[in-house]
């Protein structure tokens, strides 16, 4: 019991100082930045100096173990709070520190104050009420059925999982052998949000929630809607309304309890854009001229530092996942065009330099925005040209019939529905909103979206557009075509999980067009709580049922296994493997070595809840090879498929085995190593 | 038309939308079943 408690204790210890220190580094900046970007760019910046402790103790010293990144974060944010202190106590000293007594109450005293703003906000709206009640009806939900089930979805077993598997049972971060079809993507992909992954199992010892790493993320994007919404002047009663909205999306409900990465890469995405966007008081992005000195000074120090959080943003987003350079590619052309913007509209003469605005504008770019997103997402894309000669490897990149880096495929390997490939690609995204769906599911392809994005948030698009036209709502409108083209670029749009960061534009248009209404009558509003409801109640998956829901509920953690659910997305699949699955979760302890020499359909199943055994491939093709393989690599497990030849090598030498488990399709053989 | 009626007309105009969207949204071959399959979820976690 202790230990269990010591490892909680650690998980919580190293969380509290990581977010805490750079909330509280930023609360010095309290006068540059409003309290939810802090709250964006504490997570942002906790999230950095994960994954790159990560990258540092994993690539550098192979030594990606709980204790050394305890120690290591707990050095750093350490440093960083006794820093971040003593500047905030410097500027307070300079202004109202008689009125304070120390840092830590005053960033409690403005939470509380927030709190108290928020609940006042909520307490005058009935309807806002209702709706915030279900949105921590939902949270609390989601925590409950995270918690409560392992992880069971087909990519998190299949490649997610495998990869932090892979990573804790080397202590490296490193190619592995390629032995079967999903070796190659396990090596291939971008690992940033496996590196989180990582971080929610490698100090509790278990994946007890790892499957909830994604609502970090889901919260993330509920606090960025309401600060996009706030720079867009929006009203801060619809930029509350927009941001729970934008969390009513049945996919994202769904998804905030997996170990998928389409949350993270869509709010990374938007936290991105949040950052892009000024909320200068003296004027907007076409204004500046108009500022005086030092509101300016403020401004173009609070723009550098932006414009790194942004480029760190993007860093994330592009060592997320394989479409990461297609939205840094997006963010560069719009930082680009808004520092030229910028550039020609603060001159104080109508005579500027256009070769010196370039000059500037790409200088701008790739200190302030392209080195740091290089440093947080580029290794993967570096590696994979060293390695394989090709940054997106197996994808084969071609222009104009030319191919410039060579890979193994042409396009998306996964077939789209039969439905998909008959209609046009302008009716698909179409199609798919309308939601011909028996039921959603995480990975929903024909629907997902749910109905606030159809029957509200899309002429809520179309309205907020017009307006922004007619009142010259540029930020508006960049916004608009940021997102748009980012749509449109993308291919397989109509898929709803690859496109989340689209339902943030209708939650902000929504927020728009219910500002511009605000003195008409509440109809709007009670069409969104209805919906909001209606979403509440229907976003549940046939993977989880209730039946399910009261069996797990009486079991001790350890006895939760995906083969006890047997998930309906995964079952017809795999109820041959539950078998060896249950017994190598239940029996399989730290530092063990499983040996196999098949090609299962999930890898995660070979490790233990905790991630402390080793599995190792021993393929061979003669008894003798195979034995010695079995003593190189200290293998003190063997799982075998029945009737394959392994099966008849240890019938025929029982003396060097003993069969631990056995079932109509798999047998687990304890290897007795010769002294 | 003054601002007011013009706001009053947008208005107007989106709620018309709004319900001819939810119109187009609720009666897909596919939402009864949907809706079936909803109501036997929460049927069976409320034990009925």
């Amino acid at each position: 019991m202790l230990i269990i408690n010591l490892k909680i204790a650690s998980y919580i210890i190293i969380n509290f100082l990581l977010f805490t220190s750079w909330h509280t580094f930023l609360f010095g900046h309290k006068k540059l930045f409003s309290f939810a970007d802090r709250i964006i760019s504490a997570f942002i910046l906790g999230l950095t100096q994960i994954i790159l402790t990560e990258l540092l103790l994993g690539l550098v010293f192979k030594k990606l173990y709980a204790t050394p990144l305890f120690l290591l974060n707990f050095f750093i944010s350490s440093a960083l709070i006794i820093y971040a202190i003593s500047a905030c106590n410097k500027a307070l000293e300079k202004s109202d520190r008689d009125h304070l007594t120390s840092v830590f109450i005053n960033i409690i005293k403005e939470i509380s104050d927030k709190v108290i703003w928020f609940s006042s906000v909520v307490k005058n709206d009935l309807i806002l009420l209702f709706i915030f009640t279900l949105f921590l009806l939902s949270i609390c939900w989601i925590i409950f059925l995270g918690y409560l089930f392992p992880s069971y979805t087909w990519d998190s077993l299949w490649y997610h999982l495998p990869i932090v598997g892979y990573i804790m049972q080397s202590g490296a971060i490193q190619e592995v052998p390629n032995h079967s079809f999903i070796d190659q993507f396990i090596n291939i992909f971008p690992k940033n949000i496996e590196l989180f992954f990582l971080w929610n199992i490698i100090f509790l010892e278990n994946d007890l929630i790892t499957d909830l790493s994604q609502l970090f993320f889901t919260i993330a994007g509920v606090f960025t809607i309401f600060s996009i919404a706030v720079k867009l002047k929006i009203n801060e009663r619809f930029a509350i309304y927009a941001s729970l909205l934008f969390f009513f999306t049945p996919i994202i409900i769904l998804q905030s309890s997996t170990n998928y990465v389409d949350i993270a890469v869509s709010v990374l995405f938007l936290i991105a854009v949040n950052f892009l966007m000024d909320d200068i008081s003296c004027g907007d992005i076409f204004q500046i001229r108009t500022c005086k000195t030092d509101e300016k000074k403020k401004y173009l120090q609070k723009r550098n530092v932006t414009m790194i959080l942004a480029g760190l943003t993007a860093g994330i987003l592009l060592g997320s996942k394989g479409s990461g350079p297609l939205f840094i590619a997006i963010l560069s052309v719009a930082v680009i065009i808004q520092h030229a913007i910028k550039q020609v509209t603060s001159s104080e003469t109508k005579n500027f330099n256009l070769k010196k605005i370039i000059m500037e504008s790409t200088k701008f770019y790739f200190f302030l925005f392209f080195i740091p997103a290089l440093l947080m997402g580029g290794y993967w894309y570096i590696k994979n040209w060293i390695i394989y000669g090709n940054p997106v490897y197996p994808m084969e990149i071609s222009f104009l019939n030319n191919t410039i880096f060579k890979g193994l495929y042409k396009g998306i390997i996964e077939p789209a529905p039969e439905i998909i490939n008959k209609l046009h690609p302008v009716i698909r995204p179409l199609y798919v909103w309308i939601e011909n769906v028996e039921y959603y599911l995480y990975d929903s392809r024909l629907g997902g979206l749910g109905p606030i994005w159809f029957i509200i948030f899309l002429p809520s698009i179309a309205f907020s557009f017009g307006y922004a036209l007619i009142r010259r709502n540029y930020k508006f409108i960049a916004l608009l075509i940021i997102f748009t083209t980012a749509f449109l670029l993308y291919p397989r749009n109509w898929n709803p999980r690859y496109v989340i960061f689209i339902v943030g534009l209708g939650a902000l248009s929504f927020g728009s067009v219910s500002d511009y209404f605000r003195g008409k009558k509440t109809v709007l509003r009670i069409v969104a709580l209805i919906l909001t409801g209606y979403t509440f109640l229907i976003s549940n998956s046939p993977c989880i049922t209730p039946q399910q829901i009261k069996k797990f509920i009486h079991l001790p953690y350890y006895e939760r296994t995906i083969a006890k659910q047997a998930p309906f997305n995964i079952d017809l699949h795999t109820r041959q493997d539950y078998g060896y699955w249950a017994w190598i979760n239940k029996n399989i302890s730290r530092g063990e070595i499983i040996g196999y020499a098949f090609e299962p359909l999930f890898l995660s199943s070979m490790w233990n809840s905790a991630f402390s055994n080793k599995i190792v491939y021993i393929k061979n093709d003669t008894f003798n090879e195979s034995l010695k393989m079995l003593q190189i690599e200290n293998v003190t497990y063997a799982v075998i498929r029945r009737n394959s030849k392994e099966d008849k090598w240890i019938e025929s030498a029982k003396e060097k085995y003993q069969i631990l488990f056995s079932d109509e399709n798999y047998k687990i053989a304890k290897v007795i190593q010769n002294e | 038309m003054n601002n007011e009626s013009r706001e009053n007309l947008a208005y107007t105009l989106l709620i018309l939308i709004i319900l001819i969207m939810a119109i187009g949204y609720f009666i897909v071959p596919e939402r009864l079943l949907f809706l079936q399959n909803q109501i036997n979820w929460w049927k069976g976690f409320l034990g009925k």
